[in-house]
């Protein structure tokens, strides 16, 4: 298991420089440069200010400045931002964005599994049909609009209570969070549900769910003890490229209800060809998921028997 | 309760299962699977059920079980008493406490009979929780103790193994000490041995009779294999086209077959003596089709015996000796007189 863990790592820090090193040549290809944006300025200031950033020397050294600074863990500063470091922007903003991801994340999972399974327990009939209408509309439409449905949503809510019980946008307590979360686990949720329904419908009809029923084993203890745990196999791989969705789903969703989140920034830092804050936050996001997979990989373990021999066995 | 009841109850047949019928709503039509299946098996003793693929073995015992899916599936008519207890149309709460307790059944693919991702022991334990109400650890402890009267060895280990660490044998031996963990008085064996290797079928089969001698136990052996048949049971009961085509004793059946598939089957079967060359006997043509049985014997299309009634009509059971009988018109008295009369006629003609 020790070695299957660090093979994964070793694999993951591999994974990462291609990230690093695509990214970088990708944000040095587009035209343009981080000074565009700014008024006219005379040429030595300019100048005084490419050597500030280290722009005047030539890419290769840029990039070999990059990865030693990178390798140190240092991101470097924001160009845009006066005296903001990188690691300071991940190390204030990430944990908004991890909070949020994470419940949308729980809320996906959780409703894929409850959904996918009652629709597959009233297969054909009209629970099944309305759940799974719901779920191509959910699949099919942008986050973007569900974060505006989601406002009106609120804004009907509160009138409806006649208090502002959720707060439309914003950031700080539960109620600010619930909304967003769901927003933005949509689309997992969805999918998962169709996941999850087919995965239990192939279950149901397994010869070992026969054999528990001539075991006299009772629906319900079939459902839980025998169904369930195997129809949630297929779930859990891709709960890791599902954290892929939801974070990079996440900055459309932060932009809408104004959350102070990683999201945000790293939009902006594009629009602006901030190379410094577009680089951390992709090489940050990039390790994220390298971990969020074989953590996903590891849980797969201990679901499944079958894969965790073969694991120990590597 | 006097003596003589338990005797009379010992004398009953364990399982007795009469003018079953079954059918499945299907695209296009009704299946007609199970058309009247009678049979009987008594204490102690081993029915072999043969025929091949699609007749009906298989559903008539499912149906039994209340194991067939309904809808599609749907019961017609009949009844299967179990030890005098009616089981078709039980409620599932009752039918839950008889499956697994009183029935127990053994399927024909032990690779994927087992669920993989619980323990081999829990498995086995689960049945002895659910019908005699025993605490986990008890039941574990009892489960170790039936693998190890199937004969799996370190069965301590093993029972905390998953299904995807036993072979094929081992996993049908515990799929066996799973149906006899609550002593069942009757063992429904679908084609326990299909899927296994001839030597890992000869050690199960002999499992299966030895722990029969045991516990006296009724055996419903479903099989296309004759040899297993010839082998294990008792009486045999031929299946085709969702009826019994003919029953009797093992030697009834082997030595005495009276029906014209029975003896297409025997043909079938290659022997020890053959050469290489020699092609091997099949019945020529395919079963009927049941979406819409034939008006006569299901049979006539393929048999090289049939008479001009066997297309228009089908023949009832004709009992041919003491309980053997067959579905067959040339069983029948008339035919049998112009049989010989046409023989005799043949003879004066010369």
């Amino acid at each position: 298991m020790i070695e299957f863990i660090l093979k994964r790592l070793l694999s993951g820090v591999i994974t990462i420089w291609f990230i690093a090193t695509a990214t970088f040549v990708g944000m040095h290809m587009v035209p343009g440069d981080p000074l565009a944006n700014a008024k006219a300025m005379k040429p030595e200031i300019r100048r005084n200010i490419e050597a500030r950033y280290g722009l005047d020397k030539p890419v290769w050294h840029q990039y070999g400045i990059f990865m030693g600074n990178m390798l140190k863990g240092d991101f470097g500063i924001s160009f845009t931002q006066k005296n903001r470091h990188v690691n300071d922007i991940i190390r204030e903003h990430f944990p908004v964005s991890a909070l949020l991801g994470v419940m949308a994340l729980v809320i996906a999972t959780a409703g894929g599994i409850v959904w996918g399974a009652l629709t597959a327990v009233y297969r054909d009939r009209w629970p099944d049909g309305v759940i799974m209408f719901l779920v191509v509309i959910a699949v099919s439409v942008p986050s973007f609009v569900f974060a505006m449905l989601g406002q009106l949503g609120i804004l009907a809510f509160n009138d409806l209570v006649g208090a502002s019980l959720l707060p439309v946008a914003g950031w700080g307590t539960f109620s600010h969070m619930l909304v967003p979360a769901l927003v933005l686990g949509l689309g997992t949720m969805a999918y998962l549900t169709r996941l999850m329904r087919s995965s239990m419908l192939e279950v149901t009809s397994a010869d070992y769910i026969r054999t528990a029923r001539a075991k006299g084993v009772s629906p319900l203890r079939i459902f839980f003890k025998h169904q369930l745990r195997n129809a949630i196999l297929p779930v859990i791989t891709v709960l890791g490229p599902s954290i892929a969705a939801i974070t990079t789903g996440g900055f459309v969703v932060e932009l809408v209800f104004a959350i102070p989140g990683l999201g945000r920034y790293f939009v902006q830092a594009v629009q602006q060809l901030d190379y410094t804050v577009i680089m951390g936050t992709t090489v940050f996001y990039g390790a994220f998921l390298v971990v969020m997979v074989l953590v996903v990989d590891i849980l797969y373990g201990f679901i499944d028997p079958r894969i965790r021999v073969a694991k120990s066995a590597a | 309760m006097s003596d003589n009841n338990i005797i009379e109850q010992h004398k009953a047949p364990a399982l007795d299962v009469r003018d079953l019928q079954v059918e499945f709503d299907a695209q296009g039509g009704v299946v007609k699977a199970v058309r009247g299946v009678s049979f009987s098996v008594n204490p102690g003793e081993t029915l072999g059920i043969v025929g091949e693929s699609g007749c009906g073995k298989s559903v008539t015992m499912m149906s039994v079980m209340g194991l067939i899916p309904m809808p599609p599936g749907r019961i017609v008519g009949g009844s299967a008493k179990l030890n005098g207890r009616e089981l078709l149309g039980l409620p599932l709460r009752e039918l839950n406490n008889i499956r697994g307790a009183e029935i127990g059944m053994v399927f024909q693919d032990p690779m994927s009979a087992l669920n993989p991702t619980m323990r081999i022991g829990e498995q086995i334990a689960e049945t002895l929780m659910i019908h005699r109400g025993i605490g986990k650890t008890e039941a574990l402890k009892r489960a170790v103790e039936l693998l190890e009267r199937t004969k799996i060895p370190e069965a301590a280990k093993r029972a905390r193994q998953y299904p995807f660490e036993f072979s094929g044998g081992m996993l049908q031996r515990a799929v066996i000490a799973m149906s006899l963990a609550c002593n069942p008085s009757v063992l429904i064996a679908d084609e326990p041995t299909t899927a296994l290797d001839v030597t890992i079928q000869n050690q199960v089969l002999e499992l299966m009779r030895e722990i029969q001698r045991e516990e006296g136990m009724a055996i419903v052996l479903i099989t296309h294999d004759l040899g297993v048949v010839a082998r294990m049971a008792d009486h045999v009961t031929v299946m085709y086209a969702g009826q019994v085509v003919e029953s009797g004793t093992v030697d009834d059946i082997f030595y005495r077959s009276a029906h014209p598939y029975t003896l297409g089957l025997k043909e079938a079967m290659p022997s020890a003596e053959m050469h290489v060359e020699q092609k091997l006997t099949a019945i020529a043509g395919s079963p009927p089709d049941l979406f819409a049985p034939p008006a006569g014997c299901g049979y006539c299309n393929r048999c090289n015996h049939a008479l001009n009634i066997c297309d228009k009509l089908g023949p009832e059971l004709i009992a041919v000796g003491e309980g053997h009988h067959s579905r067959c018109w040339l069983q029948h008295a008339q035919a049998k007189r112009e049989v010989a009369e046409l023989y005799q006629g043949s003879k004066r003609a010369c």
